[in-house]
Formats: C-alpha cells, structure tokens, sequence
C-alpha cells in the first residue's frame, strides 16, 4: 500500500515535469513525435531507477558514515554522469538494437536535473532500498507518461493555425500547463 | 565590453531567447521575491564559476574539461547551498532542491563551455554578470505576474483589494507553464515586430 | 594542446581539482554548520511551543526508542508531550509535530512542518479549521476522516495521512511509555489480574487469550480481549476471569473513541469496578446489576455487551 502510494506519488500526482518541474530541457526539446519521446522516456526511466539505487547505497554507505553529507551534491552529479556513460558503454556491448532505442539519448540525460533532483530526493525523504526503486521506477513512468502525451499533441498540433509569435515553444508552455492542469485531477484518482 | 553585458539582458536573455535554465524558472516563481532570489543565487555560481573556470582554461587537459567545469560549479552551488541555509533560512526552504540542482543548470554549464574558457577573465565576468542580470529580471517578471494574479500582490506588498479573488491557478504548477507560454510569445512578438 | 592531453595530466588536475574543492567546502562547511543547526533548532523549538499550549521551554526525552519533547511552563511543570513524526501523505511525506497531553489522554494541537501536497487540494491540511479539528481528542479516537474529522473535498488521502499519523504516533508514545509492546501488555494484564507476574499468549476453541501466573507459578486466571461498538467507534477492551473461571477479576479499556466528558467514563475505574466480583453466571444487564453513566448510554451499553461476549467466551473454556 504505502509502496502503490509512493510510485502513484511520484508518477501522478507529483509529476517530475507537470508538478516539481524537473527535466523541462529534454520535455521541451525531445516531444515532437512519438517514437523519439517514447525511447526519451524509457531511458529515462532506466536511468533514473537505476540511478535511485546507486544514490541510496552512496548516502548510506559513504557519504553518511562519513559525515560528509555536505558533498552530495557534487558527489551525485560525478557518479551519475560516470555512471551513465558507463550504461552508455555497457549498452552498446551488449546490444545493438537496444543501443538503437536507448543509446543516443543517454547522454542527453547526464544535465536532466530530474536524474539529479530524483537523487538528492531519496536520502531527503529517508527511503528505504526498495522505497527508493519504486520511486525511480514511478518518476520515470510519469516522465515518460508526460512527454509521450506531449509528443502526440504536438504531433497534432502540426496542422494548426498558431499564431506566428506563439510558435515553438511559446505554444509548448502553453500546452504543457493545460496538461499540468489535467494532470491535477490525478489527485482523486488514488482514493483508497 | 559593454556590448558582452547587454547581451545577456535582451539579445540573448537566458529565460527569454536562449531558453536555458527553464526548471528553476518554473519552478520557484510563485513570487517575485522567490524568483529574485533564485536568480542572485545563479547569477554568483555563474560568476564564481565562470572566473574559476577561465583562470584555469589554460591548465585543464581537453578532455576532462566537463568534469572539471562540473566540479568547481558544484563547489559554488554548495556554497550558496550552505550560506543560505545559515542566514537566510527561509529562502533556503522556499527554493529547496532547486538550490543543489543549480549544478545541472543548462545556462550555467552553458556559459562556462562557450564563453569563459575562451576569452579573457574580465570578459568573462562581464559575461556572467550580463547573464546573471539578464536571468534574475526574467525570473523576478515571471514570479511578479504570478504573484500578482495568484495573490494579488507584488513583492508581497497587497496591491489589489479585498474585492479581488485570486486566481489560485496562477501558484499552481499548471500556472507556471501558461505565464511562461504567454510572455515568451508576447517577447517574440516585440522583438520581431 | 596536445602535451596537455597525457593520461598523467589529467588525472593530476582532476584529482587537484577535487582535492581543492573539498578543501574549500569543508572550511565553508565549518563555518555555516553551527548556524544551520542552530536554525533548525530554533524552528523545533518553535514547533514544540507552539503545539504545547503554556510551554515556555522543553526538554528532550528518549523513551524506547522515541524522542519526546517535554513542554515545560513558566514554574517547570510539565504541560505536555511533543512527538514529531512524518505522515505518508499523496505528494509525498507530511511532517508533523503534534503535542500530547500524557495525563489526560488527549491531544492538545497539531503543527503540519512541512509537506508536498496538490496546492489548492491536499495543501488545505495546513488550513486552521482542519488543524483544529484535533484539539482536544481523545487518545482512543480512530482520527478517521469523515467519521471522526471532517474530510477535505478531493483530498481525503493527504487530510488522512495526518489523522493516520497523529493515531499512529498516540499509540506508539503509549507502547515506549510502557517500556516497550511486550511490558505494555504485561501492564494491561496485570491491570486485570491483580498479582500475575508472568503470561503467555495461547489460542483456545480460535480464542486469542492470555493465561496470568503468580509469582508462584500457579495459574492467576485468563484475560479475554473482546471489542464492543461504541458511540464513537470501536472500543477494546480486556477482561481478567479467575483460574476456576467463576468470577472475573477486572476489566480494562485498551483503546476507546468515545466522546471526551461523556461517553469515556467507560474508561474510568468506578465504572470499570462495578465488574469485578461479578459471576459469570450474572445476566450483565445495564441499569439492572451495572449501573449505566448518565448520558452515555450507548457507550455504556457497548461495553457491558462486550463484557457478556467476553463471559460467553470465558464459559465456552470450560
């Protein structure tokens, strides 16, 4: 139950990029067709699980003992960009086709601060291991839940009539904030 | 030199034209106070870190120039992070995350990479400082709109009276996006026409 | 350029880098440190007085495990009991600060400190009319939304978390003030069963009951745990029989909702005496052989038909 709460939590009601507004860069600049957001969002999604589990066993395991809590944020940031080139490596060995998918998106995800933002989230909220996997696992469902839906509006959006000034990303915001405001409705839906 | 100032203000405005930094941007406007603060608190990384980091240009081997950039950037953000906490407590708990995340902030990365490490340190600061301006009056406009229609307020000084209802949509995530859609294509507008 | 680019180069920046950064940020660190924690000091100070009405200062207690924070007015005396706990909320947690009052068993104010709820929705918890629903309640009260509390219209969940943590955090200061849930209910059994020193839990005929021993060794009787439907909610209660199952010994009420000045003298000893020494062959008829409160007839009522379900059980040992 509390587990359903926490991966609802982050997936909906406190979606990355509608409610905490984390990882606005790729949302803006990867969701002009589905496909693309869609790998966008898997990658995500895979980093920032695996992500919430190296940032739990790094402020449990190192930075806490320590007591240098005070070189989180630094610390986060060199392990995740490490640690995504060397998904990035590992991918590519393994792989082809998944490399295909996922691959050329992995580096884009290095300056995502919604990777940076999930992590320094954990040790805050006080999880546990599992807690802290299901709330990766749940922010990368809602980010990708969101540009997907992103991209298929713009898709659509290619044969309206939008004023000239509004194009691009003013039209973007835009729709972006109807969708925050739809995605708010998400706040009923957990009723249990 | 005045010219690498000014830049940053219009022609090249972070929030505006270049679009960079847009999750602080979105995320801590919900006052104009919040917005101002959270552009100070940029623009001195900015400059901390774009000094740093044209001084060392010449020392830092080619290829581990982004983790180095990273490192000393982290450094100024945790400083800012720290400082707040201790004397400006109630600041440091309105901004919270976005403090840290400061560090994956495209604008900052951004000048270091394009600008400082390719020209000479007093440009580089004039650079940062104009970027830093030009950042802090974007956030600082976004967090006024929204404070004004969502509170009816502006710099927490009550502006409209008792008969005005708030729009609460305003303060709400959903408002953030809409005021930002909104004044992006209202500056498009005037800067094509 | 390209001299710069040997593999020695770089790790030598890099690790001067790193090295002069962390440098850096200790000393920073060193500096602010003390007025960091001096600041979330000042904020828990605040939280605590201002959730214990008439505290002027407070002091920290470990019980079991828990911290408590011992609001103490202006001549020392202990006013109340803060516990600070986080809710699971909708966005994310709730924490809270909540103060008790240990002697009378009831709350005295709840603070919310912080919170990631829907702004418009789940953020009303912070609202007054919502935290003054908890002033005053009963320890026993269940804090259910829309029973006990009135509810927030599209966020049920997050007005719940608090109600949830606020019940969960009574029952946890009442287990640690006990020294622990073993000793709490070795407490409630020897509430019942005067003289027992040891116990043990057994299930009999899918009866979950405990067998009291004297510090002899000799069977001191059986307590039997049954539950009644008060006026405000579920009432437990547990209820000590002697060894030859023939009278019973005593009866306590383990958790109750019952309203505060009416419905709780169920909760009071001269109510609960009025049982002990009463056969079991007795007909258990309020107003006839117990005495009733004035007002509170339903609660009193709910807890003399728990007694008849516990004499019942306590027959079918035989």
């Amino acid at each position: 139950m509390e587990l359903l709460l926490i991966f609802f939590g982050a997936a909906v009601a406190n979606n990355f990029i509608l409610a905490r507004f984390l990882g606005i860069c790729p949302f803006l600049g990867v969701s002009k067709e589905v496909p693309t957001a869609f790998s966008m969002g898997m990658a995500v999604t895979f980093v920032m699980t695996t992500s919430a589990i190296v940032a739990w066993f790094v402020q449990g395991f190192v930075l806490e003992p320590l007591g240098l809590e005070f070189l989180q944020t630094m610390s986060f940031i060199l392990i995740i960009s490490s640690f995504v080139q060397l998904t990035e490596m590992a991918v590519r060995k393994i792989s082809e086709p998944l490399y295909k998918a996922l691959g050329i998106f992995l580096p884009l995800i290095t300056t995502n601060c919604a990777i940076l933002g999930l992590a320094l989230l954990i040790p805050e909220r006080g999880y546990n291991l599992i807690e802290s996997v299901i709330f990766g696992f749940g922010a990368g469902a809602g980010f990708t839940l969101a540009i997907v839906l992103m991209a298929g509006m713009r898709e659509n959006l290619k044969f309206a009539d939008v004023p000239q000034p509004f194009q691009g990303a003013p039209m973007t915001m835009i729709i972006a904030g109807l969708l925050a405001l739809a995605f708010m409705g998400f706040g009923g839906i957990v009723a249990m | 030199m005045f010219k690498e100032f000014i830049k940053g203000l219009w022609e090249e405005n972070p929030v505006w034209r270049l679009l960079l930094g847009m999750c602080p941007a979105l995320a801590v406007t919900t006052t104009a106070i919040n917005g101002m603060a959270m552009g100070l608190a940029t623009t001195f990384v900015l400059i901390g870190g774009g000094v740093v980091n044209s001084l060392l240009k010449n020392i830092i081997p080619q290829k581990v120039r982004i983790p180095c950039y990273i490192v000393v950037i982290s450094t100024f953000v945790t400083i800012v992070d720290m400082v707040l906490g201790a004397y400006f407590p109630e600041i440091h708990s309105v901004l919270g995350l976005f403090i840290p995340l400061i560090v994956v902030n495209c604008l900052i990365l951004g000048r270091s990479e394009a600008f400082a490490t390719h020209n000479p340190i007093h440009l580089a600061i004039i650079d940062a400082i104009g970027m830093g301006v030009g950042f802090t009056w974007g956030l600082t406009l976004l967090g006024g709109i929204r404070e004004f229609f969502g509170f009816g307020s502006i710099f927490q000084l009550q502006i409209l009276g008792d008969w005005f209802t708030p729009w609460v949509v305003m303060i709400l995530p959903a408002g953030a996006f809409l005021t930002m859609g909104v004044v992006l294509g209202v500056f498009n507008n005037i800067s094509e026409g | 350029m390209a001299k710069q680019d040997s593999k020695v180069a770089m790790i030598i920046v890099l690790t001067v880098i790193a090295i002069a950064s962390a440098t850096v940020l200790s000393l920073v660190h060193s500096v602010t440190q003390p007025q960091i924690e001096a600041v979330s000091e000042e904020r828990r100070e605040e939280a605590i007085l201002g959730v214990l009405p008439g505290a002027v200062d407070y002091s920290e207690i470990e019980k079991d495990g828990l911290t408590l924070y011992e609001g103490l007015d202006e001549d020392g005396n202990v006013v109340g009991t803060a516990i600070e706990r986080d809710g699971s909320g909708y966005g994310g947690p709730v924490g809270l600060m909540i103060g008790l009052d240990l002697d009378n068993n009831k709350v005295l104010s709840v603070r919310i400190l912080e919170h990631e709820e829907t702004p418009g929705l789940g953020a009303r918890i912070e609202e007054g009319w919502f935290i003054e629903q908890f002033k005053e309640k009963p320890f026993g009260d269940e804090f259910l939304i829309d029973e006990d509390l009135e509810g927030i219209a599209g966020a049920t969940l997050s007005a719940q978390a608090v109600g949830a943590a606020v019940s969960d955090s009574i029952d946890r200061i009442e287990i640690a003030l006990a020294g622990g849930m073993e000793e709490y209910i070795a407490g409630l059994i020897q509430e019942v069963l005067p003289g027992t020193e040891e116990h043990e839990t057994v299930t009999k005929d899918g009866i979950e009951l405990h067998k009291g021993y004297d510090a002899a060794g000799d069977l001191a009787g059986y307590v039997i745990p049954v539950q009644g439907d008060g006026y405000g909610g579920v009432m437990e209660l547990k209820v000590g029989i002697d060894p030859n199952l023939e009278e019973i010994l005593g009866v306590t009420v383990v958790d109750h909702s019952e309203t505060a000045g009416i419905g709780d003298v169920i909760a009071e000893a001269d109510f609960q005496e009025q049982f002990i020494g009463k056969s079991l062959t007795d007909q258990f008829v309020l107003d006839e052989d117990i005495d009733g409160a004035a007002g509170a007839t339903v609660s009193s009522e709910a807890f003399v038909e728990a007694v008849r379900d516990a004499v019942e059980k306590a027959k079918g040992l035989n």
